[in-house]
């Protein structure tokens, strides 16, 4: 097994998407949660985030889903390199509502609109990400 | 092979290949200097499948055989526009152009963690209110006393109704703030820019701006108004701590660019004082929010230069940059080329001297060159050395002992600042103040 959080956090999005086009909502969402997470993992072991041999977050801190590693990646990503990828993020937690538990939920809770929301935020960590693959940070 | 030498070779390899690859190419220059090649799309489209993949791989090949350490590996040579979908990537019309075949160019793409701004595109048209920045690459040069000068002479200044002028100026020095204190001593608003940029990234920056500004002692006498809006308050408290935040390009709203929120300070502010004239007191020296106060608000700027070596080494790395802008002719008349601190002995030949330094500067980057015969483009410019409307003709402001230590608000020195600003407040008037902006 090998982790690579930046082709992990790429297929989750592509894969939301796909459901989302198809009205499947509920696992679009769960999907959308996913692929923000591996966009921020992506920039964190980028900006220098301790991670085992199979590529597992070694802090305990780091070692969580949305909403918590939004919170983590804030905190995580400082200075004059990690400020950088914090830009395209809004200060608001937009995973607030978000559990990675959800895929236990009934069908019927989670509709379009908040998958929309959670998708768009999504794309703000895949930016984050996709700008420190450019700088050259994130492989 | 090192950093100079890398993206001229890649820029090579890649023109040598553009026939096959029949599209145009970017060199992405990461933050350690590492060079990548950016393309559209890994599949080959209309072009044959076996000739793209063949085109990709040779240069593969010749790109990391010939710079090593300077490229990415093979497998992470190539990226692609579709990898990075959620990005705005600069066009060739936009990028400095390295190579070009007549059909398709190789571009660049550099990522700077700083002075990307340098290489920002001014913005087109001209502000609705006149705003003048006032640039030096060394610090001393008397930027700040300038500032000073040219807020009083304007408040002073009968405009057609009468009045004088309604100013505005920002210290925009926030590692080294000045002009606030020297015009308003201790009598500071609550807040200053500082406070400013940290409120907005939380998006409580318009509650501060009314208790950003105070009026000068200095616009007593004069039918005008000088109001400062300083680097810091009589609240800032933390300094560094706030400092140390300025410079986020995250807004209320997230991500924006540093240059589009000192935009909105200054657009904001012009709103609430209502001036005639914004005079931006820039940072000294190649810094970001330099970059920002030349090139994006759409003023004319003043570069403060005193004829010494390093004065003109530096400013030659910045024209050299200049040199390749996509944009340069969009700004290139608004540089206005100010000589400080220029000596009383030898005055004439100590003019001459920056004269000619100033206009080899623009001359080799930022006028055009027509070749003999040739009709110049319509937009363009060219001077003779000694053109006094040029731009790189330098205004005079002498050097006097009088204002050395100047504390305008203890004692307002008429006579030394008359005899050392003299001429180039008269040519401000007659050449600057007459141009663009509302009157």
């Amino acid at each position: 097994m090998t982790t690579n959080y930046r082709d992990a956090a790429v297929r989750h999005f592509v894969d939301g998407d796909t459901l989302n086009r198809a009205t499947r909502h509920a696992n679009a969402d769960q999907l959308f949660g996913l692929a923000a997470e591996c966009a921020l993992k992506a920039v964190m072991v980028g900006l220098g985030m301790q991670v085992t041999k199979n590529g597992a977050p070694r802090d305990y801190a780091h070692k969580v889903h949305m909403p918590e590693l939004w919170m983590a990646f804030q905190s995580f990503a400082e200075g004059r390199l990690g400020s950088r990828y914090l830009e395209p993020l809004s200060h608001r937690n937009p995973f607030d509502d978000w559990r990675v538990d959800q895929r236990y939920w009934v069908s019927s809770s989670i509709g379009a609109a908040r998958a929309k929301y959670h998708r768009d935020a999504a794309t703000s960590c895949r930016e984050s990400m996709e700008l420190a693959v450019l700088d050259g940070v994130c492989r | 092979m090192n950093f100079n030498d890398a993206l001229g070779r890649a820029a090579d390899l890649a023109l040598a290949r553009l026939p096959e690859l029949q599209e145009d190419v970017f060199l992405v220059r990461d933050l350690n200097g590492r060079i990548r090649v950016l393309l559209e799309s890994p599949e080959p489209g209309i072009r044959p499948q076996k000739a793209f993949e063949a085109a990709l791989r040779a240069l593969a090949q010749d790109v990391v055989a010939a710079l090593g350490a300077y490229a990415y590996p093979k497998k992470e040579l190539f990226l692609f526009r579709s990898e990075l979908a959620t990005l705005a990537l600069p066009t060739p019309s936009s990028a400095p152009l390295l190579r070009t075949d007549g059909t398709h160019k190789v571009c660049l793409h550099d990522r700077l963690l700083m002075g990307a701004e340098w290489s920002a595109t001014p913005p087109a048209g001209t502000p609705p209110t006149k705003r003048y920045t006032l640039f030096s690459m060394k610090g001393g040069v008397g930027r700040s006393t300038t500032t000073t000068v040219l807020s009083w002479h304007l408040a002073r200044k009968a405009k057609a109704t009468g009045n004088g002028q309604r100013v505005l100026v920002l210290d925009l020095d926030l590692e080294s703030p000045g002009v606030g204190t020297t015009l308003l001593g201790q009598s500071l608003p609550k807040f200053g820019i500082v406070d400013w940029f940290v409120e907005d990234a939380l998006g409580e920056g318009a509650k501060i701006l009314p208790d950003m500004v105070a009026e000068s002692k200095l616009q007593d006498g004069t039918s005008g108004r000088i109001a400062v809006v300083p680097a810091f308050g009589t609240d800032t408290k933390e300094y560094l701590a706030k400092l140390g935040r300025a410079y986020l390009e995250r807004g209320p709203n997230g991500r924006e660019p540093w240059p589009e929120r000192l935009k909105r300070l200054v657009a904001g502010l012009e709103a609430q004082e209502t001036p005639d004239v914004v005079l931006l007191d820039s940072r000294t020296g190649l810094h970001d929010t330099s970059a920002a106060a030349v090139l994006a608000m759409g003023a004319d700027t003043l570069l403060f230069a005193a004829d010494t070596r390093q004065t003109w080494a530096a400013y030659e790395f910045l024209f050299q940059h200049w040199k390749h802008h996509p944009h340069v002719r969009a700004f290139r008349t608004r540089l206005w080329v100010l000589g400080s601190m220029v000596p009383r002995k030898n005055t004439q030949a100590y003019v001459d001297g920056l004269r000619d330094q100033a206009y080899s500067l623009f001359l080799e980057s930022v006028y055009d060159k027509v070749a003999a015969g040739q009709p110049p483009p319509p937009d363009a410019v060219g001077f003779s050395a000694t053109d006094e409307e040029a731009n790189h003709f330098p205004r005079a402001i002498l050097w006097d002992e009088g204002l050395t230590a100047f504390d305008p608000l203890q004692q307002w020195q008429e006579a030394p600042v008359q005899a050392s600003y003299g001429t180039f407040l008269d040519w401000f008037d007659k050449v600057l103040l007459s141009r663009g902006g509302t009157p």
